[in-house]
């Protein structure tokens, strides 16, 4: 599995396929998270419209993301959410800490 | 729909005239019902006024395009078939179309035996669920009882069948079965990980370079350990009383509750508790027992 990426000017997109509730999900996204980051990106942003579940593993790795960017003063954002994943993040009150991407 | 009288009521969307006369032509002839409309916003608008079995709809089309037209009908709650009809599209494209909810998929140019046969395929579908309706909606009582091997549990995404079920027969929404089969999933990875498997969550973040936590390497190995790995983890499901029970019980260490989420509060930024926090939010009363090595969780119907 793996997550496709892009460079726009000085950030890095990912964009997330299928649901972040694997450890095969899990490991896609480390390794696009890699791509960008080494890449020197230190403004993330992930796509996740295409994700209908996501689950306390999939935002554990989202998170994880969040952590090695604020380490170095970077951020991470996400594209404007909806549905099923829009709850689960205000529900764990994510939406306050990740940025929305208008794109 | 009544399985036996009515005929069936389809709606068709799509801006190619030539299509939409072969669509004309075959309802007319097999006794259909049908509507037709030429952009995804007339059929949404349709279908806030109507009720249809089969939505056959075009993927290229002015204003919302396919896909975004059939995200939108599957998340409304109203039992219907969706077929998708295009001139190409990739598997992956196919594959995504079926994920979102699409039942069929069909290739253009339109032949009228290709048509008539997916409509049948799709009229069936709709006969089936509305017998499955019925049928689960009379469900009194059931009770299911599961015992397994953690390493054999842990390869797979249990299901959770009687969430669907519960949905067919109208006694759940589609937002309720989707957070109710999360809830279970979370509680199952509780159990396994935190229970069998006693793995900690402060290990998530404990991170080298490369982005691989010690969590993720210590669950591989102890897969491996017949010490944890052939420990059991038992799985009842039972509907009565208008309530859905799910109790899972591990061999673990046992396990006390933080005092955030016995006071109804989630944990966001933590690495641990999240899971906590969505199986609180799905779920109308959580209990521990034993220890913490068994988790009661009820659903009101």
């Amino acid at each position: 599995m793996e997550f496709p990426t892009e460079i726009d000017g000085d950030k890095g997109i990912i964009t997330v396929q299928g649901d972040l509730d694997s450890e095969a999900a899990g490991e896609a996204l480390r390794k696009a998270f890699n791509n960008v980051y080494d890449k020197g990106k230190r403004t993330v942003v992930l796509d996740l419209s295409d994700v209908q579940i996501i689950n306390s593993y999939g935002i554990g790795k989202v998170l994880m993301c969040y952590k090695r960017l604020k380490a170095e003063n970077g951020v991470l954002k996400v594209r404007p959410l909806s549905g099923f994943v829009k709850e689960t993040f205000e529900l764990l009150m994510l939406d306050k800490l990740l940025p929305v991407d208008e794109g | 729909m009544d399985v036996q009288l009515q005929p069936p009521r389809l709606l068709y969307v799509d801006d190619d005239p030539i299509t939409r006369r072969i669509i004309e032509t075959l309802s007319k002839q097999s006794g259909w019902e049908y509507d037709v409309v030429t952009d995804g916003h007339t059929a949404l608008a349709r279908l806030s006024e109507h009720t249809y079995d089969v939505i056959i709809t075009d993927l290229v089309m002015p204003g919302i395009n396919g896909v975004e037209l059939v995200r939108n009908l599957r998340s409304s709650s109203a039992a219907h078939e969706i077929i998708i009809v295009t001139e190409r599209a990739s598997t992956d494209e196919v594959i995504g179309f079926l994920r979102e909810g699409a039942s069929d998929f069909i290739q253009k140019p339109l032949d009228r035996d290709t048509l008539e046969n997916a409509v049948k395929r799709a009229l069936s579908g709709v006969r089936e669920k509305a017998v499955d309706k019925e049928v689960y909606g009379g469900i009194v009582n059931e009770r299911t009882f599961y015992r397994f091997r953690t390493d054999n549990l842990a390869k797979i995404k249990m299901p959770l069948h009687v969430a669907e079920r519960l949905y067919e027969a109208g006694r759940i929404d589609l937002g309720e079965k989707l957070r109710l089969v999360l809830a279970f999933q979370e509680a199952l990875t509780n159990s396994i990980e935190h229970g069998n498997l006693e793995l900690l969550s402060e290990w998530k973040d404990e991170v080298d370079d490369r982005g691989l936590d010690k969590y993720s390497l210590v669950k591989r190995e102890r897969l491996k350990d017949e010490s944890y790995a052939a420990r059991e983890l038992t799985v009842l499901i039972e509907v009565a009383d208008n309530k859905l029970r799910i109790v899972i019980t591990d061999q673990g260490q046992g396990f006390e509750p933080p005092d955030d989420f016995k006071q109804g509060n989630v944990c966001s930024l933590k690495s641990h508790g999240r899971g906590l926090g969505i199986i609180q939010s799905c779920m109308n009363e959580i209990r521990y027992h034993d220890g913490g090595r068994t988790i009661e969780m009820i659903k009101f119907l």
